[in-house]
């Protein structure tokens, strides 16, 4: 009985076209006799298609093909992968010291409305600075931007007055928002004219035009927030290539090429942009059916990752059949590090102000545990092949200062493992503890407990364990882990940063003492360092921050806080239809350059 | 039968109070970790982490910036962090601590005190004022512990730290505001804003267009083997009796990738992974695979069952009265086996509302399985709650059914307390 009526309430779900949100859009032209259409897949899921959600990396690729920022990277530039792209902006100059920017903003781009009934006559409006205003404004603001954090933290002067405004409740909020609309923004973040965009800022920041291509600073329409209030995360109207045809959270998501879009030229000066009439996202969590839909071509792209990496690529290359087939291999340069952190806050590992005797020993003992490092075993074991770089010092190759920047490992040859050990060896003895007598059973925190991480800590054990350093693994949640670690309670950690632009800031951020517990867990604090990071930011000569950053990495491997392992990157398989697939770092999925040539 | 079934209700409503606190227990004691570490992630700062406390409903207000504190002596580095209501500074070894109480003061008090102060001898602390401490300066200061709770900071004679300011709201008051908003279902938003209420509905929805099929297809077909096995016996039995075996040996995780390469790669009868209309041909492999992989160990409960009715002194002598086979089957076996095999499904059903986690994940069916997944990995506990809210009231629900429908089928059931 109650089966029964279980299956006539499940019956609705099978009629058709319940969920489809797709209506006469911009894009809803006739039907080509051959669409180019294309098919991605995600391990996760996307949460959100505001920009000011608080989205994840998913969210953020999504939210590009629909959206769009005033720069983007050119994908079409190699290492070091710093070079931008007018993208909403025109074009955009700054002052000689690097804290006045004025922004041009391009006259044909235009938001498209797809959703019914539309905002404006014929769906499209043209995008103005105001828009750019009322954007970076309300992703600041705490009551409509469900993210922690917002992009231009400490970096506009008057923003974060507005953002703490907003976070005093409701009424605050309104009343923040009512004076910058008087003002037509705040006195450093305002619109000159429609076209013209003026930011002041506090310091001189590096990174200020990676932010730019942020996809949270991403340009939306104020008239379709308020129309679609707290569901304008399911509706997104943006400038983008592409509008959202349809979104099955937990299934796929669904783009369409905008009809009568502005028509960029491509940057492989093959047309005008974007080639494809349609593109379809899959979130497949399982990697054996990704596996499955691109072996059965039904999916013109899998990023190869865990067991199937053996499987699929043999030598650095696809497999027999694939290769057969016409599939070829893109490499994913890396983004995140990974590293073992110390708590310099600790009175065995750590650097203790005032006793220059016993920092002296510590540091031989951290010094001796990073060459005991077992870099080799860890990349067979935990990598599992050779799609990590491995870390030699505190920035990937690919980054302008890294060939500058003095190796890691304390003047011995980093591939000489003997001799490696036996200077740990040395150093350990000069610590006080000959062949780890004496020294106490070193804590390694080790999150999520899962076989990777279980693997990693018995690789780091073993490792340590020939020099004659004990080590206990304590694995827990990465919750548990998480609040451990920001009290200051651990000795050392294992840790992963996701480098979010291609600075070297973004990496060095988190030895900053300015950088508060969470970023810098390990607590370094090196007046040195801090000084070496005030100054990178505060200049705008690219020679003089390429010195700062190798002053900033001697300090680092002088003073040891981390150990850094290696820069897990990856790698895609190709179908040999899809053209102008480049794997920017920062920008890897730039759809709208993806063309589908006909075999 | 009426007093029976508010008889039930009644201890379904005891065990929903008990559900309640084991949600109180799990999600709003801190069990799973606090929730704002978890949504601030890896680069947050004590402001994003109090923000997201504020966002979270675990202050009602937050002050970033109150004041800066500062020492001064020789080189040394001290931890400054909560403890209770008191504000505590201690050296890394832990030999000397010093603490302020800040209970029955005000922040105006409390900032007073610290500036100035000496926490050991030879080092003196000072205060720079924030844009805070003037609009909070009549706050209770409990509220400068509150805020620095779960993220302690060094303070060292070369940089000082950042002193703020919160409302916590206590965790009973948060949990029953929560447990009346689930009660009234008001489910929230998950992290990013997206209503759970709607969410919760499609995708219970899509999971049960997977399950109750399988989970109906599975029941009839292991009843059916299992009768014709128990009436049959000799081959057939032991025949079946292999494959139950092999059926509940075999992996879940190694069999349904197997199958969908083998049945929607390789074949190419059925499409591999997806959700989009006609939506029946993606539930049909899924549905296939659900059935064949779990009717074994029914069927041999059903089998058992089966084979005891038959053995009963009743159905033999109604053999020998010249009853027909299929109408003893029918009219007397089934029928004293029905109560053992509703109970066992009917409390089988609330899980299919959540479908299989496995399924559904390989096979792209956007139910509430794969919803419950992302929010543990993402921990999303404003989703686990509301699932593990949605699945205890369905079971309570569903025990109720089960235990009317056993009393439909079976008076002599109805009949016990």
């Amino acid at each position: 009985m109650a089966a029964a009526v279980l299956l006539l309430a499940c019956a609705s779900v099978l009629a058709p076209a319940q969920e489809r949100a797709d209506s006469q859009g911009p894009g809803a032209r006739a039907p080509a006799a051959r669409p180019a259409a294309a098919r991605i897949a995600f391990y996760a899921q996307a949460q959100t298609f505001d920009p000011a959600g608080g989205g994840t990396f998913v969210d953020g690729i999504l939210q590009q093909q629909v959206y769009e920022t005033l720069v983007e990277y050119d994908c079409a530039a190699g290492a070091p992968y710093t070079r931008m792209r007018p993208l909403l902006a025109e074009h955009w100059e700054s002052s000689d010291d690097g804290k006045l920017w004025l922004f041009v903003l391009r006259d044909d781009a235009h938001f498209h409305d797809p959703y019914d009934p539309p905002l404006w006559p014929e769906r499209t409006r043209p995008v103005t600075a105001h828009d750019v205003v009322y954007s970076w404004l309300r992703e600041t603001d705490f009551q409509s931007s469900a993210d922690n954090g917002y992009a231009f933290e400490g970096l506009i002067a008057g923003l974060d007055e507005f953002h703490r405004a907003t976070a005093q409740g409701a009424d605050s909020a309104a009343a923040a928002w009512k004076e910058a609309e008087s003002r037509g923004g705040l006195a450093d973040l305002r619109a000159l004219d429609d076209r013209c965009l003026l930011v002041r800022l506090a310091r001189a920041e590096p990174s200020f035009l990676f932010l730019c291509a942020e996809s949270n600073t991403a340009v939306v329409a104020r008239e379709a927030v308020a129309r679609s209030g707290r569901n304008f995360l399911n509706q997104p109207v943006g400038t983008g290539p592409f509008y959202l045809a349809e979104w099955i959270p937990g299934s796929q998501a669904q783009f369409r090429r905008v009809s009568g879009w502005r028509g960029d030229p491509s940057p492989f000066g093959d047309g005008p942009l974007p080639f494809l009439d349609e593109l379809r996202v899959l979130f497949v969590p399982e990697p054996s059916t990704r596996t499955q839909l691109f072996e059965a071509q039904e999916l013109e792209m899998l990023s190869v990752l865990g067991d199937a990496y053996g499987r699929l690529v043999q030598d650095g290359r696809p497999n027999a059949e694939l290769s057969a087939r016409g599939v070829s291999l893109l490499p994913v340069l890396p983004v995140s590090m990974s590293m073992i952190t110390i708590n310099m806050d600790d009175p065995v590992l750590g650097m203790i102000p005032g006793d220059e005797a016993g920092n002296a020993r510590r540091l031989k003992l951290r010094q001796a545990l990073s060459l005991a490092f077992p870099y080799e075993r860890w990349a067979q074991a935990v990598r599992g092949g050779d799609w990590a770089e491995r870390a030699r010092s505190f920035l990937p190759a690919y980054m302008a200062a890294s060939a500058a920047c003095p190796q890691f490992g304390h003047g011995v040859e980093s591939g000489a493992e003997a001799q490696r050990l036996q200077q740990a060896r040395r150093l350990l003895a000069e610590a006080g503890y000959p062949e780890g007598r004496g020294l106490e059973e070193l804590v390694v925190d080790l999150a999520p407990p899962d076989r990777v991480t279980r693997t990693g800590g018995e690789v780091v054990a073993e490792g340590w364990s020939r020099i004659g350093v004990r080590v206990r693994q304590q694995v827990g949640s990465w919750a548990e882990m998480q609040q451990r670690t920001t009290e200051g309670e651990f000795q050392m950690m294992t840790r992963t940063w996701t480098m979010q632009y291609p600075d070297a800031t973004d990496l060095l951020t988190i030895f900053y003492g300015g950088s508060g517990p969470v970023a810098n867990r390990g607590r370094f604090h090196d007046a040195d360092f801090d000084r070496g990071f005030e100054a990178y930011q505060a200049t705008t000569d690219a020679a003089q921050r390429d010195a700062l950053v190798v002053q900033m990495v001697q300090r680092l491997n002088a003073a040891v806080p981390v150990i850094p392992i290696d820069f897990p990157g990856g790698t895609v398989l190709l179908q040999p239809w899809l053209k102008n697939v480049r794997m920017h770092p920062f920008q890897p999925y730039a759809c709208k350059y993806y063309r589908i040539e006909a075999p | 039968m009426l007093a029976r079934a508010l008889r039930r209700l009644l201890s379904a409503a005891g065990l929903a109070a008990g559900v309640s606190l084991i949600l109180l227990l799990v999600f709003d004691s801190g069990l799973l970790g606090d929730p704002a570490l978890i949504e601030t992630g890896p680069k947050a700062s004590a402001q994003r982490i109090g923000e997201a406390r504020l966002r979270l409903g675990a202050f009602s207000a937050y002050e970033p910036r109150l004041a800066t504190l500062h020492v001064a002596g020789p080189p040394q580095r001290f931890v400054l962090r909560s403890a209770g209501d008191a504000l505590e500074l201690r050296t890394l070894d832990g030999s000397q601590r010093w603490r302020v109480p800040l209970t029955g003061r005000t922040v105006q008090q409390a900032l007073a005190e610290l500036d100035g102060a000496s926490p050991a001898p030879g080092w003196r602390l000072s205060l720079t004022p924030g844009p805070g401490a003037q609009e909070r300066a009549q706050a209770p200061a409990s509220g400068i512990a509150a805020a620095l709770r779960g993220a302690s900071q060094s303070l060292d004679t070369g940089r000082g730290a950042e002193l703020a300011w919160a409302e916590a709201v206590p965790a009973w008051r948060r949990y029953g505001r929560r447990i009346g908003e689930l009660f009234r279902g008001d489910f929230g938003v998950t992290r990013t804003g997206q209503p759970i209420g709607a969410e919760l509905w499609s995708r219970a929805r899509r999971s049960l267009a997977l399950a109750v099929p399988a989970f109906l297809l599975s029941t009839a077909l292991a009843l059916a083997l299992a009768l014709w096995a128990a009436v049959r016996r000799g081959w057939l039995d032991r025949v079946l009796a292999v494959l139950s075996v092999a059926g509940m040996s075999v992996s879940w995780v190694a069999a349904i990738p197997l199958l969908q390469r083998w049945l929607a790669a390789d074949l190419r009868w059925f499409p591999i992974y997806g959700w989009e209309p006609p939506y029946w041909t993606y539930l049909l492999l899924p549905i296939l695979i659900w059935t064949v992989l779990g009717l074994w160990a029914d069927l041999r409960f059903y089998r058992s069952l089966a084979l005891e009715e038959l053995h009963q002194e009743y159905v033999r002598n109604a053999r020998a009265q010249g009853l027909g086979g299929a109408r003893v089957l029918r009219r007397h076996v089934l029928r004293n086996i029905l109560v053992p095999v509703l109970a066992q499904s009917v409390s089988a059903l609330p899980a299919l509302a959540l479908g299989s986690l496995l399924i559904e994940r390989f096979f792209g069916v956007p139910g509430l399985g794969g919803y419950t997944v992302d929010a543990v990995l993402s921990g999303d506990q404003a989703v686990l709650r509301a699932v593990t809210f949605l699945s205890a009231m369905c079971f309570l629900l569903f025990q109720w059914l089960a235990d009317l429908a056993c009393a439909w089928a079976d008076p002599r059931y109805g009949a016990r307390p």
